[in-house]
């Protein structure tokens, strides 16, 4: 029983790993995620030489994770460092942007053209 | 007219500045805002992006507690806000969200209002498609760092449709960027070169980015002139990156690159390859149309700002050690690849970097400061003003905290060179002189190293890099070489450059009394301490055949760091510039790199000050990784491309 759901966690992993390193960067020591499993007592040690993600969940809490394995332990449990927001600010940030590029456009070609004569 | 122009630009650069920090700041609700203790943290955390910085400040007194970091995975609305509160042992880390497009906004702003101070000489022509061709060159590196950016940036996609306005807003932006690059730069490039010291303080990286705003402006210039300067060289370094592309590469999606932000590649893939290498020699067309442009240079003028910018990166160093908000304030607002040094005090190594990101690259500017400030006061071209001596007694305190010795010998050493060469008309006694100091380097070598053999020390940097590559110990405490490469594959990780140079050293065919080149390297390791680094960077470069011969690409150290399996912890650069360019380009870019410079210096030799400072800059080379970073990459090339003109100062 125990063998079976190493090959399960192997399984699961290979699938998630291109996700994690996509997410968490490339793996930088020999860690084993299946040694964490579900021990809710495992204490993650921060890595100083490693950038702080943030991760989110579909509920939208957050949390900051300071190593490798801390980081791909969430992201196999389902975290992303997405945010899973309903506003697209871009889109605004676009059009403002396309509309200031217009209003320059504007003014170059029409007030210097006709205008200004 | 000219006034106002500046007054609004001043109140431009102040809104700029101190708008972000406001944002949605309100008065009324200031009671409403615990002082941050164990207790509040979880008000802080369940009121993310709601709370101004201005706001989090003015309840918490005790702010230079805490420490802060930018985070630009932040939707835009969270700009200039606490984004969330993490508690750690010692105190509170502070989460500043800042969207990146935001900030490439924001730091362009700030440093082209900069660049518009400089009098603007002849108006020239927008050039459309030039401003097209790097919009599309900035898309190009997103999609080819996607990893990168999928970290950096909320809602990051590289999907080509028409919902995604997150790749639209980053083209628009760059659009911009590029227009006003064009439209405030292009009329300036006569003077551009004299604000070229100003590089160290002001470098230009956009936060969460892997991007600095100089090298935009080199690229749209070579851009510009790229079919019309630098044919020869344009045209090997074509040929060159079209073989490194065809040559077969492990890809890579993220590597780490730290302190390189915005100079590296930060993945290992076709694009990103393809844009490093582009972007490299872009960039050098640039630097050399900028040189090009400036008809009679002023090297008075040049040495004076180099004096003025030493001096601001010594003073806005202290400053950053002195208050943490004030440091990572001018993180964002100059750009900085790295935050400062936090405290004033010196950590590894004995050396203070300042505001640099790095102590060995801010030395060797120091240094450079005070090389052309003397060969000019030698030659009695310069008047110094009072002040400016004040300036360089501030640069001297910044030269000794980055306790860069090598430069220190090297300036030393080219000062004595450049007095007796020019004072001692005897040549006989100019012989004298030039044998007893070469003597008294000699001995001091001798005196520091002489508790080693020579065959010991020529073993140094094998040595370093075989106990890295898990070969066997009895084996390497016995110095069996030639048993330990018999053994080679069983287990171990010796990279091919390190067999290569073992099986060299311990080669039986080796001429009697005639020193192995490979030896002679490792004693001179030792004495500019670089036996361990480099023994580091001979475990770790396992390049195959084509991989020697045409280097992995520009500005690519991913393969370097990745394609073996020594793992190390951080960043690990090669410790020498000519390292790093045999990495990116391999044999061949080395050799063009040396003889393009040996040919230069030769055919220019009696313009003395550039020459001394390319002899000066070529000798910490060897030791350091200085060419990595945006500031001294373009000052070097400048200064190459300034030897090179012939308009340039001479020997009276």
């Amino acid at each position: 029983m125990e063998t079976l759901q190493k090959i399960d966690n192997k399984i699961f992993l290979e699938e998630n790993l291109e996700n994690i390193t996509k997410i968490c960067g490339e793996k930088t020591g020999p860690f084993n995620l299946s040694e964490i499993g579900n021990d809710p007592n495992f204490v993650f040690t921060n890595d100083p030489n490693y950038d702080v993600v943030v991760l989110f969940y579909s509920d939208g809490t957050k949390i900051n994770v300071n190593s490798w394995i801390e980081c791909a332990n969430y992201v196999s449990g389902g975290w992303s460092s997405e945010i899973i927001s309903n506003t697209n600010y871009e889109q605004f940030y676009f059009f403002f942007l396309s509309t200031v590029a217009l209003s320059v456009l504007a003014y170059k070609n029409i007030y210097k053209k006709y205008v200004k004569k | 007219m000219l006034k106002n122009k500046s007054i609004l630009k001043v109140l431009i650069l102040f809104i700029v500045i101190f708008m972000p920090w406001f944002n949605s700041y309100d008065s009324t609700q200031q009671d409403t805002i615990p002082s941050l203790n164990k207790e509040s943290v979880s008000f802080y955390q369940s009121n993310s992006c709601n709370i101004s910085l201005i706001s989090f400040l003015s309840n918490n007194s005790n702010y230079q507690e805490y420490e802060y970091r930018f985070e630009s995975s932040v939707e835009i609305p969270c700009t200039g806000k606490v984004q969330y509160i993490e508690p750690v042992d010692d105190g509170f880390i502070v989460f500043i969200g800042f969207h990146s497009l935001v900030s490439i906004a924001l730091q362009t702003t700030i440093w082209l209002i900069f660049i518009s101070f400089i009098g603007a000489g002849e108006i020239k022509k927008i050039s459309p498609i030039n401003i097209l061709i790097l919009s599309i060159l900035m898309l190009l590196h997103l999609m080819s760092e996607s990893t990168y950016y999928s970290r950096y940036s909320s809602n990051f996609s590289i999907d080509l449709n028409f919902d995604n306005y997150f790749l639209f807003s980053y083209f628009l932006t760059f659009l911009f960027v590029s227009y006003f690059i064009d439209e405030i730069c292009t009329s300036r490039t006569t003077k551009l070169i004299y604000y070229l010291p100003f590089i160290v303080l002001f470098q230009g990286t956009f936060l969460g980015m892997n991007l600095n705003f100089f090298v935009l402006i080199l690229m749209f210039f070579g851009l510009k002139y790229f079919t019309k300067n630098l044919r020869i060289f344009n045209s090997i370094s074509l040929v060159l990156i079209f073989l490194i592309l065809n040559t077969d590469k492990k890809e890579y999606l993220y590597f780490d690159i730290d302190k390189l932000r915005g100079f590296s590649s930060s993945s290992s893939n076709f694009l990103s390859i393809l844009f490093w290498s582009l972007s490299l020699v872009l960039i050098i067309n640039g630097i050399y149309y900028i040189v090009s442009e400036t008809t009679q240079v002023n090297y008075n003028l040049l040495i004076k700002n180099f004096i003025l910018s030493g001096f601001l990166v010594v003073v806005f160093g202290i400053l950053s050690s002195s208050n943490i908000l004030l440091n990572r304030l001018f993180f964002l607002f100059f750009g900085q690849n790295k935050v400062s040094s936090e405290n004033i005090f010196s950590v590894a190594g004995n050396s203070w970097r300042g505001f640099s990101p790095s102590a060995e690259m801010i030395g060797e500017f120091y240094g450079l400061i005070f090389l052309i400030t003397f060969l000019k006061i030698i030659n009695n071209k310069i008047v110094l003003k009072n002040y400016e001596y004040i300036f360089l007694i501030f640069i001297f305190y910044g030269f000794f905290r980055a306790n860069n010795v090598a430069s220190l010998i090297a300036l030393i050493s080219i000062c004595i060179y450049f007095l007796i060469k020019n004072y001692i008309r005897n040549i006989e006694f100019r012989i004298l002189l030039y044998i007893f100091v070469v003597s008294a380097f000699l001995v001091f070598g001798y005196f520091i190293l002489r508790q080693n053999t020579y065959s010991n020390m020529g073993q140094a940097i094998i040595n370093e890099g075989l106990l890295l590559s898990n070969v066997d110990s009895n084996l390497l405490s016995q110095r069996d070489y030639l048993s330990i490469l018999d053994k080679a594959n069983n287990g171990s990780n010796i990279s091919t450059s390190l067999e290569f140079i073992t099986k060299k050293l311990s080669s039986q065919s080796n001429i009697p009394f005639i020193p192995n080149p490979f030896a002679v390297l490792s004693v001179l390791s030792l004495f500019i301490n670089r036996a361990e680094k480099w023994g580091v960077f001979f475990a770790k470069y396992d390049p195959n055949f084509q991989e020697l011969y045409f280097g992995y690409g520009g500005l690519n150290l991913v393969n370097y760091n990745f394609d073996n399996s020594i793992i190390l912890s951080g960043l690990v650069l090669p410790h020498s510039s000519f390292l790093s360019l045999l990495v990116f380009f391999g044999l061949i870019g080395i050799a063009f790199f040396v003889f393009t410079n040996i040919f230069l210096l030769y055919k220019n030799k009696n313009n003395y000050l550039m020459f001394y400072a390319i002899v000066y800059l070529l000798i910490n080379l060897i030791k350091s990784d200085s060419l990595l970073y945006p500031p001294l990459f373009i000052i070097y090339f400048s200064f190459l491309f300034l030897l090179n003109k012939k308009t340039s100062q001479s020997y009276e």
